[in-house]
């Protein structure tokens, strides 16, 4: 049924105006090119702009303090590459001593198996960690669950590396694009209430930190940063047919015409958390915080079931979250 | 052939959407029926006595609902009265055509109709409003037209509570748009079963978690009555996009409808969030977090020949309605042409249709 109720027309195709993409947003001269369809920069402005946001991320959060020992979740994205070159730069800043200095020294590390193959000839140097993610993975039903335990597990084992080697923080190399693929995965997955550590700006495990530094770039952003510095990415390899692929494909449609899209859903994020009125319980697997309580789709799930078959009920797993019993079900 | 799931006597004619059982048509009908029947006992949707609007189009799921609550009020005899409630839009060639739906509804179940129609209640139909408009965005004013039409013909009726047939695609699509929208205190709202608390007509949504394909199901087995024809303006582009990633998601995994269901019930606000406070409109009392609420925005626009007034972010809205106000202010010395959008014929009715109407309740 029509189920309109307003609102959406605030989010209308923009059309650009050349007059203002013509000036760089910044010092008002010439622009060199042009982001989110309206804003035109000069590529100093630009690099410049990049530099502030990653520090002021980094420093928003208020959770790095000097000395820290920071192990950075490598992989094969476009998120990874310009998180290697922004930490080299403000590395380089240190020297010059213009700009306020790095208070944390930094390691890169892999997660062997699923995506540390591709730098096989990047000659692991001195700088880099391989972790070897051992965990059992169960045989899953399909591909979305397959590739979401996949997550959870190498995030597992970086934590754990982290925790082993006295790195008090990880930087992971999520764009806000992947976060808001992210974020609509989650939800798709039942995951609503355990947003704040999928998306959030950090998280927390074994007295490990988890920060998200790249979360207010976008994709188109980071690409363009590294561009301009003829940074070459390899071609992500497309998701299998998934939920996540789904996400992914619905995001960036919307983003190429709605260059609002991305950063209005980290932000809806930002908004959420578990429902507090109920208590609390935490999920064995993936280690979120879950409400108790709430009686509604998932009951109206097992009447469904009742109400259609004699076969008896797949046992409940105690101690796992709706959506991680999934991933064990088979 | 694969017998049935549940009785394991008849022939399986269906395999069931949300749970991918194959059932024979009796065992779906009474699963189908019994989980309604959940729905309003679970969350007490009703109490005894109640008088209830039904919120009818003619489209599938409010004739399954009008159906269904003629039944299951019969069989578990909640006690209550019912009636049904319809709005007229004025769309030619859609709503006048599913009207008639209704007034057929209204004698096979027996339920009393009751019609209002915007042209009654704003002095404009749609087909006007389009007229005035154009295509682009017409939506939005049917939308908040339709949300207070609803409440003053309930009103008007004197009725305890409203049902719709929002199902649970809707439902979901509507927690995916809020995510997109960044509406924060919606994405709260959208999963209630329950809405309109204060100071209005409670609202509920038997079919929160019924999915839309198994409502077709249904309607079809049932025989049932109904039109099925899409509104002749234009939907909502952007709703379309949150709708095909819905359907999509539930080609991969057909619980996804429930588990995004399950994600809004999960979500709280973080602390220290901020909600728009709510009020009510300074000119019709109806609730609004804005001095004057969307309708009479909208409403002042189209009277007053500036027909996009209300479309917009709000705070542009505001800055719009703060020109008008000055160009009125300065219309009155003689030198100055009145408002000079007259593109469209527009009838130059001043608020005060709004105010006539409003004093009825």
């Amino acid at each position: 049924m029509c189920s309109n109720s307003g609102g959406c027309e605030s989010l209308q195709r923009i059309v650009p105006d050349e007059d203002k993409t013509k000036k760089c947003v910044s010092c008002k001269q010439l622009s060199e090119f042009v982001l989110r369809k309206v804003n035109g920069y000069c590529r100093p402005c630009y690099l410049e702009a990049c530099h502030h946001k990653f520090r002021s991320t980094v420093g928003k959060t208020k959770l790095m303090k000097p000395g820290d020992r920071v192990l950075v979740w490598q992989n094969s994205s476009l998120g990874a590459a310009a998180m290697r070159h922004l930490l080299e730069v403000l590395e380089k800043e240190n020297e010059t001593a213009l700009k306020k200095k790095l208070q944390f020294e930094f390691k890169f590390a892999l997660v062997e198996g699923y995506d540390g193959t591709i730098f096989n000839d990047f000659k692991i140097a001195e700088r880099w960690r391989r972790i070897s993610s051992d965990a059992a993975e169960p045989p899953q039903r399909n591909s979305t669950l397959k590739l979401f335990n996949e997550s959870l597990v190498s995030q597992k084992a970086v934590i754990e590396f982290a925790r082993k080697h006295n790195f008090s923080k990880v930087f992971t190399c999520d764009t806000g694009s992947d976060l808001a693929h992210i974020m609509l995965t989650s939800i798709s997955l039942g995951r609503g209430g355990q947003l704040p550590d999928w998306t959030g700006v950090s998280l927390e495990r074994d007295g490990v930190v988890l920060l998200r530094p790249l979360r207010e770039f976008t994709e188109e952003e980071l690409d363009r940063y590294l561009k301009l510095y003829s940074i070459e990415v390899p071609t992500q390899k497309r998701s299998p047919s998934s939920i996540q692929r789904l996400s992914q494909d619905f995001v960036d449609g919307l983003q190429a015409d709605f260059p609002s899209t991305v950063p209005t859903i980290w932000r809806t994020a930002d908004k959420i958390a578990a429902d507090s009125k109920s208590p609390l319980s935490v999920c064995d697997h993936c280690g979120c915080f879950n409400p108790t309580d709430v009686v509604g789709a998932m009951q109206a799930l097992e009447i469904s079931a009742e109400l259609s078959t004699t076969l008896k009920l797949e046992k409940q797993i105690p101690n796992r979250c709706h959506a991680c019993r999934q991933i064990s079900i088979d | 052939m694969k017998s049935c799931t549940k009785c394991s006597k008849n022939i399986a004619c269906l395999k069931r959407p949300k749970t991918g059982d194959a059932l024979c048509r009796e065992c779906f009908f009474d699963a189908f029926e019994q989980e309604i029947h959940w729905t309003i006992t679970t969350f007490n949707l009703f109490s005894r006595g109640d008088y209830v609007a039904i919120a009818a189009s003619g489209g599938k799921d409010s004739t399954v609902l009008a159906h269904l609550m003629k039944v299951l009020n019969d069989r578990y005899d909640y006690g209550l009265k019912l009636v049904l409630l319809s709005i007229d839009e004025g769309i030619t060639g859609y709503r006048d055509d599913s009207l008639e739906t209704v007034k057929r509804n209204e004698l096979q179940y027996g339920i009393p109709l009751k019609i209002l129609s915007y042209n009654d209640l704003y002095g404009w139909t749609m087909d006007k409003i389009v007229a005035a408009v154009g295509k682009k965005s017409n939506c939005t004013f049917c939308g908040v037209f339709r949300r207070q039409a609803l409440d003053r013909g309930a009103m008007q009726l004197g009725v305890d509570k409203i049902v719709t047939g929002h199902n649970a695609d809707d439902i979901a699509e509507t927690v995916i748009m809020n995510v997109l929208r960044g509406d924060i205190a919606r994405l709260q709202r959208c999963t209630s079963i329950v809405t309109g608390s204060e100071g209005l007509i409670p609202r509920s949504k038997p079919f929160k978690y019924t999915y839309e394909k198994e409502i077709v199901m249904y309607a079809h087995f049932k025989k049932l009555d109904y039109f099925s024809t899409e509104c002749i303006y234009s939907p909502n582009a952007y709703r379309g996009h949150a709708r095909a990633y819905i359907k999509n998601l539930e080609l991969q995994d057909p619980l996804s409808i429930l588990n995004i269901i399950y994600s809004g019930e999960c979500m709280s606000l973080r602390e220290g969030t901020k909600l728009p406070s709510k009020g009510t409109c300074s000119r019709c009392g109806y609730i609004s977090s804005q001095e004057v609420c969307k309708a009479c925005v909208m409403l002042e626009g189209l009277n007053k020949g500036v027909p996009r007034l209300g479309v917009g972010k709000t705070s542009k809205v505001i800055k719009k309605m703060e020109q008008l106000k000055l160009s009125e202010d300065s219309d009155r010395s003689p030198t100055k042409p009145v408002v000079s959008h007259s593109t469209t014929e527009v009838p130059s009715r001043k608020s005060s249709v709004l105010r006539e109407t409003t004093l009825e309740w």
